[in-house]
């Protein structure tokens, strides 16, 4: 159950976020992706951020969005790209050889996270970074 | 006033611990201790694989070992019989070492002549893949008790590891493994892995397991 591991640096990161910008008051949602290659079980992943969400000061409406990645490799004999499955024993879907490298499917990554800010009566809004 | 605002930003979700391995690599590598990170399923035999090498290697190198188990020091007590100094980690409820548990170890203690530093790694296929500990080399145990279809049911412990060590081999004529299909299995996921087929009750395969180990070093040394 790795997943819970995975939820907490996710609210760390994301709470840090919201803490060192300026104004803002709540993480609306983080949106992360989750490739096939990741270990990472989704349902596992979603259950432990919800239950968690609530610990991390301004994270308790905050959502999270996961975004599948499929697999993608060069076979080892002919360069082929293949999605590598269990059906396939991970080989080639066109000469049946092994993975020679994955370029797709490993990741696990923070992509995006939507913070809501309070900005000061007659304040405006600081449109360049 | 109330707004939303979006942050698009790649940062990877274990970039903490990748980080805090990194730092432990760098320990290592002051060090010149070989770091290797043992994992498999429960009950493959990691500890007795260890006892075995143990036996040789403390002959001529200076070995120690980092233990992870989620309760008791039963393994840990077992390789101090060999003589060999033993750090414990117990993980509680946690089902695998992370870099921020060996960079206490390594903090809290002096490693300074040791060739071989051994990680056992909590019994689980699964979960350690995701955690680099700052290991030089990463290593799976798989059982012939436990079936050979293993490597494609957890593909990423095996795609991600140097080398694969099947344990138990003395059973192999009672059970329903098939080792080149297993050996297949593994080299198809994973083009740069060393196979070894062992057992370490008749000493099959020790030696060319040992040797790999010490050429590692070796190959550390010459860097």
């Amino acid at each position: 159950m790795h997943e819970a591991s995975i939820a907490r640096a996710i609210l760390q990161s994301a709470t840090s976020k919201l803490n060192s910008t300026p104004n803002a008051v709540q993480l609306k949602l983080v949106q992360i992706e989750v490739g096939e290659f990741s270990n990472v079980d989704s349902e596992s992943l979603q259950f432990a951020f919800d239950n968690m969400r609530e610990l991390f000061q301004g994270a308790s409406a905050c959502e999270l969005q996961i975004d599948a990645i499929q697999a993608q490799a060069i076979c080892q004999n002919h360069n082929h790209l293949y999605r590598p499955d269990f059906e396939h024993a991970f080989c080639c879907t066109i000469c049946g050889s092994g993975i020679g490298k994955l370029l797709r499917g490993e990741e696990l990554n923070i992509i995006n996270m939507r913070l809501e800010t309070h900005l000061p009566e007659g304040a405006k809004q600081c449109t360049t970074r | 006033m109330h707004d939303t605002v979006d942050e698009h930003h790649l940062e990877r979700i274990l970039s903490s611990n990748e980080e805090l391995a990194q730092h432990n690599r760098e320990h290592f590598d002051d060090l010149g201790v070989l770091a290797i990170n043992l994992m498999s399923a429960p009950g493959a035999g990691k500890t007795t694989l260890l006892e075995r090498s143990l036996a040789s290697l403390t002959n001529e190198f200076q070995c120690s070992v980092i233990e992870g188990d989620m309760v008791g020091e039963l393994d840990a007590d077992r390789l101090r019989h060999k003589g060999v100094d033993v750090s414990q980690i117990s993980t509680g409820r946690s089902c695998h070492l992370d870099a921020q548990m060996v960079a206490r170890v390594l903090h809290a203690k002096a490693f300074s002549g040791v060739d071989f530093l051994f990680i056992e790694n909590v019994g689980n296929l699964v979960c350690p893949a995701e955690f680099p500990l700052g290991e030089h080399k990463r290593v799976v145990l798989l059982s012939v008790t436990e079936g050979d279809d293993k490597p494609i049911k957890y593909p990423v412990i095996f795609h991600r590891c140097d080398a694969v060590i099947f344990t138990k081999c003395d059973l192999l004529p009672y059970v329903n493994f098939n080792i080149e299909r297993a050996t297949k299995y593994v080299t198809d996921l994973n083009a740069d892995v060393t196979c070894f087929a062992t057992s370490a009750v008749t000493g099959q395969g020790i030696d060319d397991w040992l040797t790999w180990l010490v050429n590692q070093r070796t190959d550390l040394k010459n860097r």
